[in-house]
């Protein structure tokens, strides 16, 4: 089971390579039973997404570095992360909280995001959900909180 | 020879070249030799803080006897400058904005009858020039003299650059005879000095090919993708005297040395675009410079109508699709991430993966008349080489009418979700009763220019700024093309946006191309302090040329990049200005009207007498707006500084 959701994860981030929307892929790696792919997509530094198969959960480990949980920041993110599977959203855009669970995880002042797949084989729904979450929280970032992304993420600031 | 036709006295009401009230408003000429302008009645000697000192602010009367002089008949023998100015006028330049210098060749073009105005800064009448075209859709000039005056220019020509714009760039360049030496002053290389921000460049060194350059020139600067083009004239060039047509080499009809014929798209590639839009459930169409230089946008209307495809703008100008168009995806943010095929058409300057919010799993369909650019930075599904309004035609020729209820029922949810923002910023913004928050100046102008008494297609804006921008952009909307210029486009030069409102105005004064409708109306420029500090000097040249503009400045104190910096003491002192500067003050000592508003009630009385000075008095105005630098904190002063969401209103960089 494990081996089979892992090629799934990894052939949908294919895609995403193969259609130029990531820059590269790397090798799967595996430790302590987490697979970690590293992918470049549209900030200069990559993205880390794992998979433990025991637990069901895909991660984006440490994606937004320095926040504070006490910052409006994080609270505007949590209530973002949180509103992707809300019933106003259509349904294109909604995450179905009967397949999958998203939450934010602050560690060490970074702010991870956690995909907590339900029961099911839910794979590559999960992955393209969090693809687009991160790309939406980014967006999010863009429109109300530019200056966080001049400083941790080199955009421009004129 | 040139034959001099004979001279009108010039209507001056005295010796002193004062003006009076009716000789202006009969002679006046929106530019020298620019059509006249729709004036309406107002004084020439201003009123107020002059006379006190006894002198008054007037218009000198070379600028009145300039709109109604003479042009003298241009024949052979010529010059080389008068070859090459032929050749302006043969091609129909719209425009020259220049300061002295380069003379025999800007001499040369307003002796051909093409309108020339003159400011206080080659970079700023070089960004005027941008913005000329970038309202009027028509080509213009920039000139400088040789060394200081075209390096002056570099910026702006940068600007153009980066927004793809058709803008003619000329300068002197001493002469060939002392290449290399240093003799004299001024001497220096150009063209490496432009090297990457132009589409095509040419120091003339063969008098005799003068006329063939030109051609090079127009050719590049109608055909393709635009970007400037950089001519330099040598004395030699510019002063070689030809005694008939036969001492100039091809010296042939524009019909000879460039076509009009324009690239149509392969069948079988309009044939993948319809088969993946006939699967779309919200596609979406990305409107860009593309459609609003191939005039294609009764193309892109009927397209998107027949098809029901929603339209977003990006690009360095905004208008091509009306903002009150049901499928109007301009002020809709939070539907973009829904697109499951993005049709970008004209997006000359493409966007990398992530700038625009198109969603990961979007696939792409790109028109653009450039092959070598498509598939840079966002890889395609279908790619289109074409012009935009061919390939618009035959897209809507070949899609079968269609309907996506739900698709623009979400589009239109979006549209009200994001007023609803923009009117919660400004129930907070309004609460700050000691200043006057941006929010409040984007909402009232708003107010005034699309719900109040002016027909809300009639205004033609220059959206500068940088902090003042971030929420001025996100009221702002168009109803036609050519109605808002997208200031900091691509480039984000902050400061030309006074100079930008002498282009604009220049053209909806003549009504140049697509402003032919609008001809003589006010025009509104938004800038911030920092802003204004660039091009304020071009204020005299508004007041000069009579142009009816109202630059709003909002005046927070501080560079837009102090928020970020506030905490950091060594260095904050970097980020900020004297506080509570009046720039109306400065206005008025260039002949402009100031005000100095300080509470947000103050505001939209203000806008009203300025418009009414702009269209009674054809008087440029200054709307010192007082704020604070505090307003872009936003834990302070919530909703603080803003970001931005591309493509639509907000967008700028792309």
């Amino acid at each position: 089971m494990s081996v089979r959701s892992v090629n799934v994860i990894r052939l949908k981030l294919q895609e995403y390579v193969d259609r130029g929307v990531f820059r590269s892929l790397n090798d799967v790696s595996v430790s302590r039973g987490i697979y970690a792919f590293r992918f470049t997509w549209f900030a200069p530094h990559p993205f880390d997404l794992t998979y433990t198969p025991t637990t069901r959960r895909l991660v984006f480990r440490r994606l937004l570095p320095e926040i504070s949980v006490r910052s409006s920041l994080y609270k505007d993110l949590r209530a973002f992360v949180g509103g992707r599977s809300g019933d106003d959203l259509p349904a294109h855009r909604r995450i179905d909280r009967k397949r999958v669970q998203v939450s934010c995880l602050p560690r060490s002042r970074a702010v991870s995001i956690v995909m907590q797949l339900k029961s099911g084989n839910h794979y590559k729904y999960s992955v393209t959900k969090i693809i687009n979450l991160v790309h939406e929280i980014f967006i999010m970032l863009h429109s109300r909180y530019p200056e966080y992304l001049w400083e941790h993420f080199d955009t421009s600031q004129e | 020879m040139r034959k001099k036709t004979r001279q009108r006295k010039p209507s001056m009401s005295s010796d002193t070249g004062v003006v009076s009230r009716r000789s202006f408003i009969r002679r006046a000429a929106i530019g020298a030799g620019g059509t006249a302008a729709a004036l309406g009645t107002g004084s020439l000697a201003f009123a107020g803080r002059e006379e006190a000192s006894g002198s008054k602010i007037s218009v000198p009367k070379e600028i009145l006897e300039q709109a109604d002089a003479p042009l003298p008949e241009i024949d052979f023998p010529m010059s080389g400058a008068d070859v090459f100015g032929r050749a302006c006028k043969e091609e129909g330049l719209a425009a020259l904005f220049c300061c002295p210098g380069n003379y025999d060749v800007i001499h040369s073009i307003r002796h051909h009858g093409i309108p020339s105005y003159s400011g206080r800064h080659e970079g700023a009448m070089c960004h005027a020039a941008d913005a000329f075209i970038r309202v009027s859709g028509e080509i213009a000039a920039a000139s400088g003299t040789e060394g200081p005056g075209f390096t002056d220019m570099i910026c702006a020509v940068a600007a153009a650059n980066a927004a793809r714009t058709p803008l003619l760039v000329l300068a002197s360049n001493m002469s060939i005879f002392r290449e290399d030496t240093e003799a004299g002053i001024q001497l220096g290389y150009q063209q490496p000095t432009t090297e990457g921000l132009k589409k095509y460049g040419k120091r003339l060194v063969n008098p005799s090919r003068v006329h063939e350059y030109a051609g090079y020139a127009f050719r590049q600067l109608r055909s393709g993708v635009p970007k400037p083009v950089h001519i330099d004239f040598p004395s030699e060039v510019a002063r070689a005297r030809f005694e008939s047509s036969g001492d100039v080499e091809y010296y042939v009809n524009k019909e000879r040395y460039r076509t009009t014929s324009k690239p149509h798209p392969e069948p079988a590639a309009i044939q993948k675009a319809v088969d993946l839009l006939r699967h779309a459930d919200r596609p979406i169409i990305v409107s860009s410079n593309g459609v609003f230089y191939s005039r294609a946008w009764e193309s892109l209307r009927q397209l998107a109508e027949k098809a029901q495809i929603p339209v977003v703008e990006s690009g360095a100008m905004k208008g091509q699709f009306p903002d009150d168009h049901e499928l109007c995806a301009n002020a809709a943010p939070d539907a973009l991430a829904s697109a499951d095929v993005v049709v970008l058409v004209g997006q000359y300057c493409m966007p990398t993966v992530g700038e625009f919010a198109f969603g990961p799993d979007a696939r792409y369909i790109r028109i653009d008349p450039a092959p070598e650019d498509i598939g840079r930075n966002i890889p395609i599904d279908v790619g289109i080489v074409s012009c935009e309004n061919a390939a618009l035609v035959a897209l809507a020729d070949s899609l079968p009418r269609s309907t996506r209820a739900a698709w623009v029922a979400e589009v239109a949810a979006a549209r009200v979700a994001f007023q609803n923002e923009l009117d919660a910023m400004y129930a907070i913004g309004a609460g700050y009763t000691d200043a006057v928050h941006p929010a409040v100046i984007a909402h009232e102008l708003s107010e005034f220019l699309y719900r109040g008494n002016i027909p809300k297609e009639q205004t033609t804006v220059v959206s500068g700024g940088f902090g003042i921008a971030r929420y001025t952009r996100r009221w702002l909307r168009a109803y036609r093309p050519g109605q808002i210029m997208n200031g900091a486009y691509q480039y984000g030069a902050i400061g030309p946006d006074v100079a930008y409102a002498v282009g604009a105005c220049a053209a909806v004064a003549q009504g140049a191309g697509v402003q032919a409708d609008y001809q003589g109306h006010p025009v509104v420029a938004i800038t911030g302090d920092a802003g204004f500090g660039y091009t304020a000097m071009e204020m005299e040249t508004l007041a000069k040329y009579r142009m009816p503009a109202i630059v709003i400045v909002y005046n927070n104190n501080a560079w837009g990049t102090w928020t970020s910096r506030r905490d950091d003491k060594a260095v904050a002192g970097m980020h900020v200005f004297q506080e509570n500067l009046r720039y109306d003050m400065v206005a008025e000592g260039l002949g402009a009207h100031g005000e100095y508003v300080t509470r947000p009630e103050e505001f939209r009385p203000a806008l009203e007498r300025a418009y009414e000075i702009a269209v009674s008095e054809r008087r440029p105005s200054v709307i010192n707006c007082q704020a604070k630098k505090e307003f872009s904190v936003r834990d302070q002063y919530p909703p603080g500084f803003l970001g931005k969401t591309e493509p639509g209103c907000m967008s700028y960089y792309h």
